[in-house]
């Protein structure tokens, strides 16, 4: 991972970086990425300066070569043009430049070679940078921060003179669109927020998201979050600080985004202090913790923050109207409808803002009927009934059981015990009779011509009785009609 | 979202009223029977035969739609008395 450093700045899956062994003073413009490449090509990352003031568009192609040589590549379909372009505007700092691919249609194919080829519509030089590992880098300048060359340019460029030539030059490609995000170690976000104030009556939701570099990743590592009440701590009088503070911590598997929360009591209202960092293990921590000197235990702390939040204790009624906000976003949130169609301020629609009104939307709809099931149907009395029809309405399937029959067979002392599995004797003997081919039709069985016909009918008949009902035709006929 | 907040009030209603009685999770054991586990399984042994001998499955299956339709009748007869749309 050390070589994706100078190009690392990105968050997405990285597909491929150009390792590149090209010899000194070549004007190598094409860098091979391998084979095995597959998934989507994002986005691309290279470092670029330049610092003569000309303007010039680089142009970035992915040619797919038939072998490893590299002698036999051609543009793919999907790309007339450049697959990647960059206008360079003037002079430019050093950055990392993040360019997304011209249309998205276009992915690896895990069979071919691939080459990343780089050209230049005007005849200047720009610097583009690669590793910063100077001992791989006989001609870098360093006077340039480690400046490996210049581009070429597609067809009337001079020859590069040595200190111009491409040498090292590295690309990273991303999986995703976007500009650069930072992947530096870090915590992004805590729960509760900083100077938020909470609900609680038993419990609260601790958590952080964050990123791991991979670079800082090493196994163990974990977050720590940790909190006390300050009342709590003012009207203590314990020998170790440490023990004031609840402690939380979740594992990290992986280098990449994490994010981690849990529930964790908070019965004290008023004023907490939250402290969250990202931290590897270590031996001296254990023993602190060990010997309740947990507040020295500061050892492997990769980045930490201090926050503060307020509980609040709230009503039966304030729970709620809580929940009741909480469901009425999350239906407004279900709906394709905007409730905004409802208000004249914001695009007011009339059709809109009735079927957001009067509609209902299936999924807000099922979720709550499960509620009234799981909650007001499952009280005793009634409850019984419940679960009655909860069993007979299942669809969980049961093996059927086996028995045995003890049978004389000719003589009465020659008796012998037979087995029956009635699992297999059903089943398997039901699957032998639906395997039987339909007459001059090898596609079809019998099940499948049968089936439908007698689901129709069952279908009509159910339809008959229900309609025989509704229209009051059972018990008396048209004479069910008052006149 | 008219009908979904009925049904959120009717339920919120309900359950907070009767939330004192206890939950219902499993039938009672009857003089050393479990009924739950007996008719659980006795209902998965029937769904095992009736799927494997499909016809029957179909017409278990038209069945509880009528229940069902039945079942819808006595919910609105319930809430809507007299005023519940059928004519007998």
């Amino acid at each position: 991972m050390a070589l994706c450093l100078p190009f690392s700045a990105h968050a997405g899956v990285i597909l491929q970086q150009t390792i590149d062994t090209t010899s000194a003073n070549s004007n190598n413009s094409f860098q091979p990425l391998g084979t095995g490449l597959s998934g989507y090509a994002g986005s691309i990352d290279f470092t670029l300066a330049n610092s003569n003031g000309g303007t010039q568009t680089l142009g970035f192609h992915i040619l797919k070569c038939t072998d490893s040589t590299y002698t036999s590549c051609s543009k793919t379909s999907a790309y007339s043009g450049y697959q990647y372009t960059y206008s360079v505007a003037g002079s430019q700092p050093k950055a990392v430049i993040n360019v997304s691919v011209a249309t998205s249609s276009w992915s690896f194919d895990p069979a071919f070679y691939y080459g990343i080829n780089y050209e230049s519509n005007n005849p200047t030089f720009v610097s583009i940078y690669g590793s910063n590992a100077t001992s791989s880098l006989p001609n870098a300048d360093p006077a340039a921060n480690h400046r490996v060359g210049a581009i070429p340019c597609s067809t009337t460029c001079a020859t590069p003179t040595a200190s111009q030539a491409v040498k090292q030059l590295y690309f990273t490609l991303y999986d995703v669109l976007g500009p650069s995000e930072d992947t530096t170690t870090r915590l992004v976000t805590v729960t509760p927020a900083a100077s938020s104030t909470i609900a609680t009556s038993t419990t609260a939701t601790f958590g952080a998201t964050g990123y791991v570099n991979s670079n800082d990743f090493v196994s163990g590592m974990f977050v720590q979050i940790r909190y006390a009440s300050y009342s709590s701590m003012q009207s203590y009088a314990g020998a170790s600080p440490d023990l004031f503070y609840t402690t939380l911590q979740f594992p990290i598997s992986a280098a990449g985004t994490f994010s981690v929360s849990t529930t964790s009591p908070a019965l004290t209202v008023g004023l907490y202090t939250m402290q969250s960092d990202i931290r590897t293990t270590s031996w001296t921590n254990s023993l602190l913790n060990f010997f309740g000197f947990g507040q020295f235990a500061q050892q492997g702390i990769l980045t930490a923050t201090s926050t503060v939040f307020t509980a609040a204790h709230l009503s039966g009624y304030d729970t709620f109207v809580a929940s009741t906000t909480e469901a009425m976003l999350a239906y407004t949130a279900s709906s394709t409808i905007s409730l905004a169609s409802c208000s004249t301020w914001t695009g007011f629609n009339l059709g809109d803002c009735l079927g957001v009104l009067l509609l209902p939307q299936v999924q807000p709809m099922q979720a709550q009927l499960s509620a009234f099931k799981d909650g007001f149907l499952t009280y005793a009395p009634w409850g019984y009934l419940t679960r009655f029809v909860v069993i007979m309405s299942g669809g969980a399937t049961s093996t059927l059981p086996s028995f045995s029959a003890t049978l004389p067979l000719g003589s009465a002392d020659d008796l012998d015990t037979f087995t029956f599995d009635m699992n297999d004797m059903v089943t398997g003997g039901a699957a032998l009779l639906d395997s039987i081919p339909a007459r001059d039709n090898a596609t079809h069985t019998i099940k499948t011509v049968m089936r439908p016909w007698i689901d129709l009918f069952i279908g009509l008949f159910v339809l008959l009785i229900m309609v025989k009902d509704l229209m009051g035709m059972a018990a008396h006929g048209r004479h069910n009609f008052k006149s | 979202m008219i009908w979904y907040y009925f049904l959120l009030f009717i339920t919120s209603l309900l359950t907070a009223a009767f939330s004192w009685l206890p939950k219902v999770e499993t039938l009672p054991t009857i003089l050393g029977v479990d009924i739950d586990g007996q008719l659980s399984t006795g209902m998965g042994s029937f769904l095992t035969f009736a799927q494997a001998i499909w016809p029957i499955y179909d017409v278990y299956l038209g069945a509880m739609v009528l229940l069902s339709y039945y079942a819808v009748k006595m919910v609105l007869k319930f809430l809507l008395g007299a005023r519940a749309p059928t004519l007998h």
